[in-house]
Formats: structure tokens, sequence, C-alpha cells
């Protein structure tokens, strides 16, 4: 899948992945292609600024721990994180089920 | 392009607000991606190529984490702001309270009271637009914070504006004014304030076109 189309949804796609395992961001990119079966080709820079702005808003937290020997920023989703998760995969469920409604 | 030298590129690009933990995340990220390549197959400099193409052009990267960290430096530049308009409070109540004799206040003239209320009315105001310019950067509004915090600045030179003038009234007409003392102290604490509260401004609207 193209990069700009991924854009719209980046957000959503790290807090679902962030709600599975906190993680840091090489191992969020690795996640969302192993689970997307190599479909989303996004430009690995882009997570972290969607990272801040999500940490921003409050919905994920951080921290620095030592993975594997190396320093890390590890990522996790914040309770008001979860309650976004929630309302963000209804409007999406909404959105998909209209589309399909239409294409049907 | 090697690591080293793409993270010398972003490096160069990043904002400094975030520079350190992004290049403390990036390096590890691109070493990681590289080891992956290189135990897939790649000799280690087209491993190191790949990894740092699919991380993006630097400059687009560095943009848009400029772009998502600019209202963390209108924020910080508005608590820089607050405490210049502090820092105000020296020149405009501490140096006075102590230099100035009492004004003679059955007599005073109506334009020194005046004078003396204006002075704290635009600095109580300039206090409160840069605590509201806070407050409003807090609640994901940084344009209008920005805005906000360049009232807060003119409200504030406005009462130093009025202050001097307050002090030449008074040594007008307050006998035995030690104007040289008075000087002394509240003109280099004034300037200070005053540079502290321009300098945080200033930072600001620098980052006014990363805002969206």
């Amino acid at each position: 899948m193209r990069g700009e189309v991924m854009k719209g949804h980046v957000d959503l796609l790290l807090l679902r992945t962030l709600h599975r395992s906190p993680s840091h961001g090489y191992g969020i990119v690795e996640s969302l292609r192993e689970r997307s079966e190599g479909a989303f080709h996004l430009a690995e820079g882009t997570v972290y600024p969607a990272l801040y702005r999500l940490e921003r808003q409050g919905l994920v937290a951080s921290s620095r721990r030592t993975v594997d020997g190396r320093r890390r920023r590890i990522y996790r989703l914040t309770t008001a994180g979860v309650a976004a998760l929630a309302e963000r995969r209804r409007r999406w469920a909404a959105f998909t089920g209209a589309v399909e409604s239409i294409l049907a | 392009m090697t690591i080293d030298a793409y993270l010398g590129e972003l490096r160069d690009r990043l904002p400094n607000t975030r520079r350190r933990r992004v290049l403390h995340e990036v390096g590890p990220h691109l070493r990681d991606a590289a080891a992956a390549l290189e135990h897939g197959g790649l000799a280690p400099d087209v491993a190191e190529a790949k990894a740092v193409a699919a991380f993006g052009p630097a400059d687009v990267v560095a943009e848009e984490i400029a772009r998502e960290v600019a209202p963390i430096a209108v924020r910080r530049a508005a608590v820089l702001v607050m405490v210049g308009l502090g820092v105000l409070v020296v020149p405009l109540y501490g140096i006075p309270q102590n230099f100035l004799p009492p004004a003679p206040w059955d007599e005073r003239s109506a334009h020194l009271g005046a004078l003396l209320l204006a002075t704290f009315a635009a600095w109580a105001l300039s206090l409160g637009l840069a605590v509201s310019a806070a407050a409003v950067s807090l609640a994901s509004r940084p344009r209008l914070a920005v805005g906000v915090l360049g009232i807060a600045a003119v409200a504030g030179l406005a009462s130093i504006g009025a202050a001097v003038a307050t002090i030449v009234v008074w040594w007008l007409e307050v006998p035995h004014v030690p104007i040289g003392s008075l000087v002394a102290f509240s003109v280099p604490a004034t300037l200070v304030a005053a540079a502290i509260v321009l300098a945080g401004v200033g930072w600001a609207r620098d980052k006014r076109p990363l805002l969206t």
C-alpha cells in the first residue's frame, strides 16, 4: 500500500500495535510489516513524528530502557490511548461498513 | 548513504527541542534495520544504504518532526515569557519600593496615581495573557498561543514605559529621590526581564510557520 494512503491511518495503526505490546520505533515498524504481511510500505521515519504527536496528545507514553544491550525508547499506550483506540476503531468500523455497503 | 552520514544530515536539520532524543532513537533503529538486512544476505554497505533509504529522506523526516515538536517549543516559550514578566516585578516593584521615598500621598498629583495604576494594570494584563497563552498551547491551539504571547509582550513593554514615566514624575514631584541608585538597579533588571520576554516571543514566532 502506498505511503500517502497509509498516512491518514498511521495513528490508528500505531495505537493498535502498542496496545498489543509496548515497543520501540523499529519494533513497531517490524510489527506493522509482519502483521500486514508486507503490504504496508511506510517510510520508516514517518513513524517517529506520529509517535511524538500521540505522546503530545497524551495517548502514548515513553521511557528509556535497555533492550538487547541497546538503550531504546519504549512506547506504551496510556489509559487515554486505550480509550482513543476504542473510539477510532469504532469510527473505522463505521467507515469501512459504509464503504462496503456501497461497494456491495 | 551510510548510517553515520544520514544521522549527520538529520542532526543538522532537526530542531534543538528534540535533536538528542531523535538521534538516540533513529541510530539504533537504522542499525537494527541494517543488521536484519545483512542477516538476510546483503553486503554491509548495501544493507546500510537500504536501511537509510527505507527510513526516508532526512529533510522530510526532520520537517515532520519539527512540525510535531513545534507546539512543545511554543509551550516552553510561554513559560519563558512568564518568567521574564515575573522578573519584571524587581524593577517595577522591588527596586522602587526600596529606593523611592514615600510619595506625599495626601497631596500627590492625580497623574502619579494614574501612572502607578497603569503600570501595574499593564503588568498584570501581560502576565495574565502569558498564562492564557500557556493554557491555550496546552489545549493544542499553539498558533493562537503565539498571537497571545505577542500581545502579552506588548502589554509588558507598556508596563515598562508606564514605570519609567512613573519614576520620572515621582522624581520631579517628590524631594530627595535617589535617582542615580534607582536607575543603576532598575535599568539592568528591566533589560534582563525585557530580553527574556522578547526571546520567548521570538522563539514562539519562529515556530509559527510549522504550526497547523
